[in-house]
This record gives C-alpha cells, structure tokens and sequence, in this order.
C-alpha cells in the first residue's frame, strides 16, 4: 500500500499565531487511515487549535493541511470530517432537544428549502441513539442532561454524519471513569473503518485504547506509537509528569517498521 | 373599541401592523435573544437613525436610508467580527453612537424646518400609510419563508455554528444573512414603537416565552402569540386612555415579562 494514499491527515510545516503568540509551531505530522491518534500536551499547548485548524476553523499563518490529499474546504463540503466540540462550550440553555441535535448531523452542505428530516432519517437517529445508550433521553432538552450525557450527544450527531475522519476535543473531560470506558471503547469500535483522533487530558487512557499518540506542546515533541518515554513525556509538559502512576506505557507491535518521528 | 375599529381606517392600518409586527419580532427576536445579539439590534437601530437624518436630507424615502444605514453596519459588525480582534460589543457601541450623530446631523444640514423625528425615535404606530404596509408585508413574508423554508439549517447554525461549519454548511454566508434579517426587522419596527423602543418588542415576548417552552420552534410561535396579544391590549389601553401607543405597549410587555419572571421564580420555590 502506497503511504501516500494511506494518510487520513496530512499536517506540514503548521503554525498558527494568535498576535504574536505562538499556539502551534512549525507542526508537521501524518495520520494514517483507520488508526485512533491521541493528542495529548498541557493546557494551552495548542491541542485544540491543531484539531480547529485541521477542520478549518482557525486558518494557519503557515503550513498546510491535507485531507486524504485534497485541501480541507472540499472534504468538508463532501462530509467526510466529523467533530466533537468540548461539552463546556455549549450554552446550555439553548432551545434544543437531544433528537433535534442528533439529527442535526445529517445536514450537508446542499442547503435545501424546506429540508426535513425524512423517515429515514429518524430511523437513523434511532440507531445512534441506541448504539450510544441514550434512547432514554431523545426528548430532552440539553440542559437537562449531566455532563456525560451531552457527550454521548454530541458523539452521537457526528456518528449519524457518518465521517470519514471524527476529531474530538476532550471527550472524557469530567465524566466518571466507568462512561469514559463506555465512549472509549465505542471510539475503539469505529477504528479501522474510520480514522478517530482524540486530544485528551487523559493519561490512563493513552496506553488502552490508542494507536498511536503525539504530543504537543507549542512543538510537536513526538509523534509515534504508545513507547512513551519519561523523557518524552517531561519535555511536553514542561515538567515531571508521572507515567508510571497511570499505567503508560507497554510494547506495541510495530506494524511494517514505519517511523513516523519527526 | 371595536366600533371604533370598524370606522377608523387608522385604526384598522395600526392592528394590522401590529400584528405583522408581532410576528416579525416574535421570529427574529427569539434569534436575537437566544445568540445574545440585544446589544447588537439596538446599535443597529440607532445607526438607521443616520440612514433616516440622510434620506431627509438628499429627499429620499427616510425608511429607505435606514434600510441602507442598518443593513450596511450589521454586515460591518459581521466582517470586523470576523476578520480582527475588535469586540463586537465596542464595535456597536461606536456605531451606535455614530449613527445617532450622523443623523443629527444630516438633519441640520437639511434646509428649512427640521422634520418632527419623534415618531421615528417613539413610534407612531397610529400614523401607518398604507404603503408602509404593503412595504411591511413584504418584508414579513420573506423572513417567515426563509426561516420555514431553512428552519433545520438555521437551528443547525444556532446551536452550534462550529460543528454546522465542519459539516459543509455555509455557516459565513447564514452570519451575514441573519444579521441582514436582523437589520431589516429593525427598520420594519422603527415604524411601528421607534427606535428606542425597538429593543422590547425584539426581547420581551421571547423572553417570556422562555418561561414556557424549550423547543426553538414553539418559543418562535409562542413570541409571536404573546407579541400580537400585547401590542393590540397595548394599542386598546392607548386609545382608552389618551397615552402614546408606543409606550403604552412596551411598558406591557415589559410589565408581563417581570411579572411572569417572579411567578416562576414563586412557583419553582414552592
């Protein structure tokens, strides 16, 4: 297989500036197809802002961004990326339901009049609804849902669009470990049909459930499968952080001998 | 009153704008509302009064000035909004003022009398020609098609412009449009309470529907009900009465608004 036609996300040479700071410098990475990336790196490393700027929403001062080799614009346009945006960012008091939301994925970007959703597409609703556990909670409003909820809401409305690639910025931020097991796994189920990549806070989940991390702070300081160092691991955070405590890391079987450090 | 509804062509016109207002504000000011865009229509309304001092002064329709003064600041917030780090907070508030100076002075330099600006600044509901309804009419009727026709597209966009964006929706395109919707709706209403009033009839009826409903949808429906309920009680309490109309109807409003907020406080205590 030709490396060129396996890289979901093709990242070059990425730097983005807010004024004249930094959040990502000089970035260059590839994901390959059907593999579950973690990105993990301190708070205001630039882990969201690399997931922004892959989908479009932040524009990169330098750099370019590749999606299956075309440009972003055009693949968002056919629908192949999905998102899931932190639970924190919502306005809870926002007049919506939670089937309304779900079904919201299934919109693109032909804006028709008087576009309602069909049969088919509730029934897809349901589907999503069931495979995440939450048929319970298809009429209610999104505050009144706990923190957990909405995100297997929001996990739910990006499945229903049936992406290619699905980016999710910290899906696991205050929830109890037993539901993020459940969304890890769910994560796990979709790899290698889809390609998911997750920026995350969550240490213990880094050596279960993913492929391959990187770590960024500002710099990418690595980018490769799970044999994370506590070097490596110092040098993200700026400061000691404890591997061991959380379980990192253990030997992965390296594929075809690929190296994928920069 | 009714009566006097059936004799008075005056009073016939204001009902009727009354309700077409209602409808309009019960539609945009549920968006308004909910985006958190008052501060936003308000500077829009007062920088259509420059519109209105201009189109006095070059001897054009005034409504027509204003529809070019807000439609011309909504889209410069969205683009400033967009393209600097300028807050659009003290964006308005610059426009806000400016558009207010403008008109006066447009006003100044116009020559002979002054025209009487109170009933664009308060409202003269009792004043409508008929043109101004057919003009309202139209305009109705295309925001209440837009927002049926795109309603799911638009909810979409309301809730989560990001997510909407990355699913290939024209997500710049609806920003500017919906201020474009948001400038028109205020001009529509200028007419109706004038300007500085224009801010409670876009806030009270969706605030209050608030109280009863969480579906977008309903709270829409539900704004334009309370909307077309309070300005005619407004309009019958005005011509009983002997009090401007405009005024009359927003202390209403707002009066329900406050009443209904300490009900439901009292009742979720209980």
């Amino acid at each position: 297989m030709n490396r060129e036609d396996g890289k979901a996300i093709d990242v070059q040479n990425l730097s983005v500036y807010f004024g004249k700071q930094p959040a990502l410098k000089d970035v260059t990475f590839s994901v390959h197809k059907g593999i579950m990336l973690g990105i993990i790196g301190p708070n205001g490393g630039g882990k969201s802002t690399l997931l922004k700027t892959i989908l479009g929403l932040v524009t990169p001062d330098k750099g370019k961004i590749t999606i299956f080799g075309k440009g972003n614009k055009i693949q968002r346009e056919r629908g192949v990326l999905g998102y899931v945006p932190q639970v924190a960012s919502f306005d809870r008091l926002f007049p919506i339901k939670v089937i309304d939301v779900i079904l919201s994925g299934r919109l693109n970007k032909t804006m028709k009049p008087f576009k309602f959703f069909s049969g088919e597409d509730k029934k897809a609703g349901e589907e999503v609804l069931d495979s995440m556990g939450i048929e319970a909670l298809k009429n209610r409003q999104i505050g009144q849902l706990s923190g957990g909820q909405l995100q297997k809401v929001l996990i739910a409305r990006a499945l229903i669009h049936k992406p290619a690639i699905l980016l999710l910025d910290e899906p696991t931020a205050s929830i109890d470990s037993q539901t993020k097991n459940q969304i890890y796994n769910i994560l796990n189920s979709l790899v290698p049909k889809i390609t998911v990549v997750v920026v995350t806070h969550d240490m213990a989940a880094v050596s279960s459930y993913f492929d391959y991390i990187a770590c960024l702070n500002t710099a990418l300081h690595y980018h490769g499968d799970k044999e994370l160092t506590q070097e490596t691991v110092d040098e993200t955070f700026g400061c000691p952080v404890d591997l061991i405590a959380h379980g990192v890391p253990h030997r992965v079987y390296r594929e075809d001998g690929d190296v994928y450090h920069d | 009153m009714i009566e006097a509804l059936l004799k008075y062509t005056f009073l016939q016109h204001a009902f009727i704008t009354a309700i077409l207002a209602s409808v309009v504000c019960g539609i945009i000011g549920t968006i308004v509302v909910e985006k958190k865009l008052v501060m936003m229509s308000g500077g829009i309304a007062h920088t259509a009064f420059g519109g209105i001092g201009l189109g006095y002064c070059i001897g054009i329709e005034p409504i027509v000035g204003a529809l070019f003064f807000a439609g011309g600041s909504s889209f410069a917030v969205a683009a400033i909004k967009r393209n600097t780090n300028t807050n659009p907070d003290t964006l308005i508030g610059i426009l806000w003022s400016m558009g207010m100076a403008a008109g006066i002075l447009f006003i100044s330099l116009t020559p002979g009398y002054p025209p009487d600006m109170s009933s664009y600044l308060f409202g003269d509901i009792l004043t409508v020609s008929v043109f101004d309804i057919y003009t309202i009419t139209v305009l109705v009727s295309f925001i209440v098609f837009i927002m049926i026709a795109f309603y799911n597209y638009w909810k979409s966009f309301l809730f989560d412009e990001e997510f909407s964006f990355v699913i290939g929706l024209k997500t710049a395109f609806m920003e500017y449009f919906m201020f474009l919707l948001i400038a028109l709706t205020v001009v529509v209403l200028i007419r109706v309470v004038g300007i500085i009033l224009v801010i409670s009839l876009l806030t009270a009826p969706p605030a209050i529907a608030k109280f009863f409903t969480y579906d977008l949808k309903k709270m829409m429906a539900l704004s334009i009900l309370i909307g077309m309920i309070f300005s005619i009680s407004g309009l019958w309490l005005s011509y009983y009465f002997n009090i401007p109309s405009g005024a009359m109807i927003i202390l209403l409003i707002g009066s329900v608004f406050f009443l209904t907020a300490f009900l439901k406080r009292r009742q979720s205590r209980k």
